[in-house]
């Protein structure tokens, strides 16, 4: 056997060698092409910025002849006063800042990835950090300080003082990406046609707006809503929706909308690359959006907002801490351990403050029966001795790194009874308490027992991983047992978490609820209506706390609604159907890459960021 | 050759079992196998909550037997279906009208008479006015016979029916019928008005979606699949559903997910067999010195290390900025790199780039690394056991006897032989590479299999964690099937038979 290099293998080496090259040469081709591609994009870019800029000098010199003209009301309902808010502003111009330029890229990275961004379909929750206000814009806006409702796409509107239509004029110069103007027919048709109907999955967006019984066009710029009945919360539900352009989704069957990724197309300052059916973002591709250069408005400073995911908090912060994004949301642990490195706050801020959108932490006691029986909480005396014996100042020290505040009730700030002052830490008041509920030690084994002799153990039920059930767990645990109380820790699969609120199976588990939006709405989570298959896992019932809840809801004044909620925070304070340990703050990591970064009321104003020139 | 096929029909016998086995499985576990259907904390009150968890079931076919819902996944799954074909609406999207859903219980008991069967008249032939009418009925069935429901539990509850409302606060039809309605009970007038509404919105809902299928029929739009018989039997891609937590094709999620965790596994299998074919042979060859003691020391050392910890340690030390940021910790791409051109370039400021595939190698690095270690060991303990006993048989003996040199009996005789085992040994290194992958990706927040498969875990997804299982199942039975073809064609001794 002789091993000698032959012709045949100086064939195959000499394919083998020129595979390769040809591979070499195609990418080199490719790249060429591209580059060829990309100076030509960069062309295209420059003109429109040119063309935007004639257009936004056309459309000034349109606006202060109409301006002249005087401002023209035939749109309104006579004899029904008009709101004209004052339009929407940064509340921090980045304009007037020294260090202000255009241009640049802010890069979010989120805790989990959208599935889809296509508008209202799956309510994911990621997709509408991203396209809202961004790409999608809503009639109107809270603004960031007073939280206020101010126009945005609307220029004015008229509310019925009975609570029941609402007539809004759109601005005349608002329009979408594509240069066509925002109009009446646009609203109608994304709320009758698009979210209101069947057979499009925006299940979740349609219990808000299924409060509007019908939108009525008109003008073309002036559009109606009819409401099923006075409600507070009725002109957030016209006002609150992206509207979208009825040209662009009313050419797909709901099939294929249901079915989409990435079809979104607004009025927004920003637009996705491509938003061409044939080439929808998909997952788990970045989200980058680009400025919209016929945007109406304000020009935003930054070229493109670019979004990329980590679900894994540790893989999100060393994404973050290499410089590979600009935000991101922290857990409260990061947060306390960050907030105290020098090293890291050189370089990013750690923000934490509570905000609209931001939530409470309670640990909700089945105040009814479970499986046939009723829970030791069934007694107001019992679930008042819990808050007594939990020290939330101290949970708050010890696991939030003290960024939170002791909780009274559900209610945000503006909403909330301000003389009302968190239950004290007092452990013999709570044996008081537990004592005059009937609860004694009878058998002198350490653990209190009722009339009947039952010991008074109980369960508390929360996800694994959870950091309340695993952290905060074990300190309930010694609380309780000093109270002669026996506590289980139960830790269940999230998945079945939910099945077990359902059923109500469960003597007291923590949860953590958000606000979502300046003024919030316990029906969902404390009605008795809602005991039954709704939010309201802790089966309160109070009749009190029912008609208050209802009466809320029906107040459109203000001032009136306000004393409404306040007396109905009293009884719940008195009756804590949950212990409100918390109300947890937003935190989130921003880099010092980005200036004019300021924590609002609202949460943040991305609108207002900028990349100065040097760290572009 | 019979054997082979024969191996193969036991193949697709395997992977029906596997699949009944998940299913049953999820069917029968906490949570049910829906969760990621339900509406959450604070999507809405309880009447539209039930409402909407009445429709998407009907919409999954959830409200039906398991063992249907079972035979109806395999159906989807099946290339030969029965009906007739969807049809294909305008941008590709396939149209097909709803099944008509299950009438309300205990009507008869309520003394409600059913709805009557559609009128075929009014045949609409716009299909699109017809597909929202029919989901308009739909809906408002599905919130009707919500309604009726909590009509029946709060009638169950107030007759104090025993065992009438099981764990999941549904309703046991067959607990109530087993006495006449109670025409004493507060609640009757209540159960008789919500049963005739849920009735007559069933009727809606049957005919709209009659109508619908009419419509479609009559409509101009192309027909998907191959007919075989008209109106009966048709060839058609097999459907793997909708997932329930993403709202997506099943088929898309895997078409993205899949080339990831494919490309990781290659990369990784390449490298296993890079190093540790060599190291086999190295330690076989040098066995009993110190080069064999050290290989084993390593790669045994390096195969009980724990993937997940592995994984962290490799991001802690060498990907996070604090330490050596020598790889990126996350993801297949850094940002903007899907601008970049493919080869290396320098950029506007003069900087060097990798370019885009030479960032997608360099963020490859961890995760293939992470993936391949545990594999070294195996691989390379089996090919020197192989190369050891080939060394010491009787032909290598021979070859040393005429003269042949070491170097030549291990390159051109014993190697040939040793690498026999190393065929099957594929079959077993590749399904414990997927099963790791589902930690790396999750550490290194990559989009492939391994996260689609837990998050389905973790929610509940049916649909996806079925496709799932039948990939891992398919490819896993075909990798064995694989070694065991490859291994009778390499050594003519054994036969597949």
């Amino acid at each position: 056997m002789e091993s000698r290099f032959g012709l045949k293998d100086a064939v195959l080496l000499a394919l083998v060698v020129s595979l390769g090259v040809m591979v070499f040469l195609l990418l080199r081709q490719e790249d060429r092409q591209w580059a060829e591609m990309r100076s030509l994009r960069r062309t295209i870019e420059e003109q429109a910025k040119l063309l935007a800029e004639v257009r936004r000098e056309i459309a000034a010199g349109r606006e202060a002849k109409a301006g002249a003209a005087g401002r023209r009301d035939e749109w309104a309902r006579p004899g029904v006063p008009i709101t004209v808010p004052p339009a929407w502003t940064c509340a921090s111009d980045p304009r007037s800042h020294p260090d202000f330029a255009e241009g640049g890229v802010i890069t979010e990275i989120l805790d989990g990835a959208p599935q889809r961004l296509t508008p209202y379909i799956g309510n994911d929750p990621f997709a509408h950090r991203i396209v809202q206000e961004t790409v999608l814009e809503c009639l109107a806006a809270y603004d960031s300080r007073t939280l206020d409702l101010r126009g945005w796409l609307a220029e004015a509107w008229q509310a019925d003082p009975a609570g029941l239509w609402l007539r809004v004029k759109i601005r005349d110069e608002a329009c979408f990406s594509d240069g066509e103007p925002v109009t009446a027919e646009d609203v109608r048709f994304t709320v009758m046609d698009y979210v209101l109907n069947e057979s499009i999955d925006a299940g979740p967006s349609r219990s808000e707006v299924g409060l509007i019984r019908g939108v009525r066009v008109i003008g073309p710029k002036v559009v109606e809503f009819e409401f099923k009945e006075a409600r507070y919360n009725n002109l957030r539900a016209a006002l609150r929706n992206a509207v979208l352009p009825a040209r662009f989704y009313s050419r797909f069957t709901p099939e294929r909308l249901n079915a989409s990724t990435g079809l979104v197309f607004g009025s927004g300052p920003y637009r996705l690359e491509s938003a061409e059916a044939e080439a929808e973002w998909s997952p788990p591709k970045d989200v980058v959006l680009v400025r919209n250069e016929r945007y109406w408005g304000d020009r935003p400073p930054p070229d493109r907002l670019r979004f990329t995911f980590a679900a894994d908090t540790r893989a999100r912060l060393a994404e973050f801490e290499n410089g590979r994004g600009d935000v991101m949301r922290s857990t409260p642990e990061q947060h306390a351990a960050k907030a105290k490195d020098p090293a890291f706050l050189e370089r990013a801020r750690a923000l934490a403050w509570t905000n609209m959108r931001s939530g409470y932490l309670v640990i909700t006691w089945n105040c009814g029966e479970r499986r046939g029986r009723p829970t030791p909480f069934a007694d107001a005396r019992v679930r008042r001795a819990m808050t007594l014996a939990l020290d939330r100042d101290r949970i708050n020290r010890d696991f939030y790194g003290g960024m939170c505040e002791v909780a009274t009730g559900p209610f945000p700030r503006r909403q909330a009874e301000a003389s009302i002052e968190p239950w004290p830490f007092d452990m013999n008041e709570a044996s008081r308490l537990l004592a005059e509920a009937g609860w004694a030690d009878r058998d002198g084994d350490g653990v209190l027992e009722d009339g009947s002799g039952r010991a008074f153990e109980w369960e508390l039920t929360y996800p694994t991983g959870s950091a309340v059930g695993e952290r905060v767990g074990p300190y309930i645990q010694d609380q309780c047992a000093r109270l002669g109380v026996r506590v289980t820790l139960r830790a269940v699969d999230p998945a079945a978490l939910g099945q077990i609120r359902r059923e109500r199976d469960f003597d007291a588990t923590p949860v953590q609820w958000s606000w979502s939006g300046p003024e919030y709405d316990p029906f969902q989570t404390l009605h008795s209506s809602q005991a039954e298959g709704g939010d309201n896992f802790g089966q309160w019932r109070n009749a009190r706390a029912d008609a208050l809840m209802d009466r809320g809801r029906g107040t459109v004044d203000e001032t009136e609604r306000m004393a409404v909620w306040r007396e109905l925070h009293r009884i719940i304070h008195e009756e804590q159907p949950s212990t409100y340990l918390l109300n947890v703050p937003w935190t989130r990591f921003v880099s010092r890459r980005i200036e004019n970064v300021h924590p609002y009321p609202v949460g943040f104003d991305r609108r207002e960021w900028f990349v100065p020139r040097d760290r572009q | 050759m019979r054997g082979v096929v024969r191996r193969f029909l036991l193949m697709i016998l395997t992977v029906l079992g596997i699949t009944l086995l998940v299913f049953a499985l999820m069917a029968a576990g906490p949570g049910g196998v829906a969760a990621a259907l339900r509406p959450g904390p604070g999507e809405g009150e309880s009447a539209e909550r039930a409402a909407r968890e009445a429709y998407l079931e009907g919409r999954y076919g959830l409200d039906r037997p398991t063992a249907e819902q079972y035979v109806r996944w395999l159906g989807r799954l099946s290339p030969v279906k029965f009906g007739r074909p969807p049809r294909i609406g305008p941008a590709g999207e396939r149209l097909e009208a709803p099944r008509a859903p299950s009438p309300p219980v205990l009507l008869e008991w309520a003394g409600v008479a059913a709805a009557p069967a559609p009128s075929s008249d009014n045949v609409g032939s716009d299909w699109r006015a017809a597909a929202d009418r029919a989901a308009r009925a739909l809906a408002g069935y599905f919130a009707a016979r919500a309604e009726y429901e909590a009509v029946l539990r709060r009638y169950a509850r107030s007759a104090g029916e025993v065992g009438a409302i099981d764990a999941s606060g549904r309703v046991v039809p067959e607990r109530l019928r087993r006495r006449p309605m109670d025409p004493s009970n507060a609640e009757t007038p209540a159960v008789v008005e919500a049963a005739r509404r849920a009735a007559a919105a069933h009727g809606a809902a049957r005919s709209g979606c009659e109508a619908y299928g009419r419509a479609l029929k009559t409509s101009a739009l192309p027909s998907a699949g191959f007919v075989i018989v008209p109106g009966a039997v048709y060839l058609d891609r097999p459907d793997l559903g909708m997932s329930f937590s993403r709202g997506r094709p099943v088929a898309d999620l895997i078409a993205e997910a899949l080339p990831i965790t494919v490309l990781l596994n290659l990369l990784a299998f390449a490298l296993v067999y890079a190093i540790g074919i060599p190291a086999g042979i190295l330690a076989a060859a040098r066995g009993g010195t110190w080069i064999d003691a050290a290989l084993r020391a390593v790669f045994i050392g390096l195969w009980s290390l724990p993937i997940v910890w592995s994984a962290v340690m490799l991001q802690g030390f060498l990907a996070h900025a604090g330490r050596l940021a020598w790889f990126p910790p996350t993801g297949l791409h850094s940002p903007g790199a899907d601008e970049w051109p493919m080869l290396p370039f320098t950029d506007e400021s003069g900087a060097w780039r990798a370019g885009f595939l030479g960032d997608a190698l360099w963020h490859l690095c961890l995760p293939v690394a992470c993936l391949a270690m545990g594999s070294f060991a195996v691989l390379s303990r089996q090919t020197r056991a192989a190369v050891l006993e080939n060394l010491h048989a009787d032909y290598a003996r021979t070859a040393r006897a005429k003269g042949a040199s070491e170097r030549a009996i291990l390159f051109r005789h014993v190697l040939r032989n040793s690498l026999l085992p190393i065929i099957t040994l594929f079959a077993g290194v590749f399904p414990a590479m997927l099963s790791g992958s589902v930690v790396v990706e999750s550490v290194f927040n990559i989009p492939g299999m391994g996260t689609l498969i837990f998050d389905a875990v973790m929610l509940r997804d049916r649909e996806v964690l079925m496709a799932s299982v039948l990939m891992v199942s398919v490819v896993n039975v075909l990798a064995l099937w694989l070694a065991d073809v490859l291994y009778a064609l390499a050594d003519p001794r054994v036969s597949v038979a």
